[in-house]
């Protein structure tokens, strides 16, 4: 035999979890838009039901062009299978609802989207999950939070607003320590810039509406499984380790190790709480992902030309870009990210409140909204928007402050940016205090 | 369901069934660094349609404690008194892999009071030596053995097979990184040494199915197809587009293989 070789990952982003449609032979992924598909006969209905038989039944449970998305993102991210949700906030739903029950604890990064972190900090608490936060880069505080009925590690790799780095080695060992998987929201980097199983992570979660869409038509969660850590050896783990009277006694562990917690959530948390994504929706991220590694090969490109215009500016300060040396993860960026940082950062314009609107609402190729990882440029100042309550201690709290922007940075000519960024920065030096 | 043997604790999947002595067993053994997982779908079905349903994991793989077993003399006694501890009238025996060359090997010297109503080997190959460059990998580097023997065992690496959400080379690293390490290469030993194939084949008089993969690259299909071909008490069904991972690749087919054959192999009224 000769020595195999791997597909790689552009090849990948194109080809798996796709076959060519062996009844028409259609080449692109076909959108399979129907509820639910005819049975053989009794028994094969039955044996679908029963996991005896691969296949779908119903299009809540599974749909044959999300198991295409579902399959891919499981190769790009080198792990075993994945589920598809009707938002990335369904994916992290989804993905606690497995693991755990009332009365038991998460300890989260601080630095985290601000829909997670209403999640975990009021909505679950209601039924019982309680959430404790600590700041991503102190590792002896996440150490500290960790309780006896703590059953998930949860940060991103990029956090939000400061663009820390997670250290994700160093987590998840402590994480493993104490028999919990941690689990990553990789949304803003995709498997292109890193894979977080490779650095020890055990679920991970996309919002793939960002980057692995990348055009901004839809919203569509990815739950990803690296099939790696033992649930049984944890002993932490009932739902997935001990018989669910919901599925005929299944052990979710002892049907298959490997795969335990995407059974579960799939056959519980997808049946029961039915946050699935629409299969035009999987056809349209599956189109974003064929293009993956070129996009944010020019996203990243953009993104360091335009902070390279925005560092030589007297009107900008704070850029918080991992990849600039006076960032605190600037050396763990570098391991982590060789590939980049990422196309979404916040810098600080010179001027207060009302600059900053006036500088938003003068930029023409950048759109004004609340969304980052688009094809599009997309800018947002969250004092006179997401935030415009918040007193200017209240924001500095938040790790913000009156001139915060954001940016995410698409794929543009990246002159036309830096023309529009340099008009607006013109027009709100006009109104700086 | 553990089985305890010796002291040891060894674990078969039953789909959560409670066995029952008035139905026959249908045994299952998977292959080289693998676990019961191998044979979830097919496992499960003969479950729910009227036989009691063993997926065992070998000694020291899956749930099961113990020692590796080196050899597949070794591993064959072992499944025979596995067998013997089983409720039900009557074993069928099914094995994937090296799990084949463990049923044969038990088959031949099969002395159980449960008569052996049939014997199914699946990606069955015989001589089943390995290359130098694998037994090197496993030996030294088993994360690259598993790579190598993930990509050789499948027709593709894209997917795009039945089980919907699961990428099924993902799946196989995962299961054979989680293995103990040392087993990758003892049952490459195990199966690169064997030497009874052929006269535990001569000897044999128990109806025998041979279940091969067309594109199997591993344990190829001809080999198969010669060993049928030598025995008046064995068939064949050669599956298309398959390759050495037949049970996730055409998991449909082989069931249905297994399904007919079985079915037509009671105990005798």
């Amino acid at each position: 035999m000769t020595q195999p070789t791997k597909t790689r990952f552009d090849t990948l982003a194109l080809h798996a979890g796709q076959r060519p449609d062996p009844v028409h032979g259609a080449r692109a992924v076909p959108i399979y838009q129907s509820a639910s598909y005819v049975f053989r006969d009794s028994d094969h209905a039955a044996s679908l039901f029963n996991m005896e038989r691969p296949g779908h039944a119903y299009s809540r449970l599974s749909n044959p062009t999300n198991a295409v998305l579902e399959e891919r993102i499981a190769a790009l991210e080198n792990g075993v299978g994945g589920i598809a949700t009707a938002s990335g906030q369904a994916a992290l739903h989804l993905a606690i609802a497995t693991l755990m029950d009332a009365g038991s604890h998460v300890v989260s990064s601080s630095a985290i989207y601000g829909g997670s972190h209403n999640l975990l900090q009021y909505t679950m608490t209601r039924f019982g999950i309680e959430t404790t936060f600590v700041p991503p880069r102190d590792v002896d505080a996440i150490r500290a939070a960790i309780q006896p009925n703590t059953r998930l590690v949860f940060g991103e790799v990029i956090g939000n607003p400061g663009n820390d780095i997670l250290n994700l080695p160093l987590v998840a060992e402590l994480a493993h320590e104490h028999r919990i998987p941690l689990m990553i929201d990789s949304t803003f980097t995709t498997p292109y810039l890193i894979q977080p199983f490779h650095h020890g992570a055990d679920i991970v979660m996309h919002s793939a509406t960002k980057f692995l869409c990348g055009h901004g038509t839809v919203i569509g969660g990815l739950l990803v499984d690296h099939g790696r850590f033992s649930w049984q050896d944890s002993g932490k783990f009932d739902t997935l380790s001990e018989p669910y009277s919901g599925f005929h006694n299944m052990s979710f562990d002892e049907e298959s190790s490997p795969a335990a917690f995407l059974l579960r959530a799939r056959r519980e948390g997808l049946r029961d709480f039915g946050a699935c994504m629409s299969p035009t929706t999987a056809f349209q991220i599956l189109q974003g992902m064929e293009t993956l590694s070129i996009r944010m090969d020019r996203h990243v490109d953009n993104t360091r030309k335009v902070i390279d215009f925005l560092s030589k500016s007297d009107a900008v300060s704070d850029i918080s870009y991992p990849e600039l040396p006076e960032h605190p993860d600037y050396q763990l960026c570098s391991e982590l990210l060789p590939r980049g940082a990422g196309a979404v950062f916040s810098f600080t314009l010179n001027g207060g409140r009302e600059a900053g609107r006036v500088f938003t609402e003068g930029l023409s190729v950048f759109s004004h909204l609340a969304n980052v990882g688009d094809a599009k440029s997309l800018v947002i100042h969250p004092a006179s928007t997401t935030h415009y309550r918040m007193s200017a201690e209240d924001l500095l709290k938040a790790g913000i402050n009156e001139g915060t922007i954001r940016l995410s940075i698409g794929l543009e000519d990246v002159d036309d940016l830096i023309e529009d960024l340099s008009r607006g920065i013109h027009l709100a030096s006009k109104v700086a205090r | 369901m553990h089985i305890e043997l010796n002291g040891i604790s060894y674990h078969g999947y039953t789909a959560a069934r409670e066995h029952t002595s008035d139905r026959e067993t249908v045994v299952f053994i998977h292959g080289t660094s693998m676990d019961h997982t191998v044979w979830n779908l097919q496992s499960r079905y003969f479950a729910y349609h009227g036989y009691n349903t063993l997926a065992m994991n070998l000694p020291g793989h899956g749930f099961s404690e113990g020692p590796l077993l080196t050899s597949i003399e070794a591993m064959a006694d072992w499944l025979r008194e596995i067998v013997d501890r089983t409720s039900g009238t009557g074993v069928h025996l099914v094995g994937h892999s090296m799990g084949s060359l463990i049923c044969l090997q038990a088959a031949s010297g099969y002395t159980d009071s449960k008569p052996l109503l049939s014997l199914s080997l699946v990606g069955f190959s015989y001589p089943m030596s390995v290359t130098p460059v694998l037994l090197d990998a496993a030996k030294n580097q088993p994360a690259e053995a598993y790579s190598m023997m993930t990509q050789w065992s499948h027709t593709s690496q894209l997917g795009g097979e039945p089980n919907p959400g699961f990428w099924s080379p993902g799946m196989q690293m995962s299961m054979m990184s989680n293995a103990n390490p040392d087993a990758v290469y003892q049952d490459l030993m195990a199966c690169n040494d064997y030497a009874g194939a052929e006269s535990a084949l001569q000897n044999l008089q128990t109806p025998t199915l041979f279940i091969s993969g067309l594109l199997d690259k591993m344990a190829p299909c001809k080999l198969a197809r010669k060993h049928a071909e030598a025995s008046t008490f064995a068939s064949i069904e050669q599956i298309p587009q398959a390759g050495h991972s037949i049970m996730s690749e055409k998991p449909d087919e082989v069931l249905k293989a297994l399904q007919r054959f079985i079915r037509a192999n009671p105990i005798p009224a």
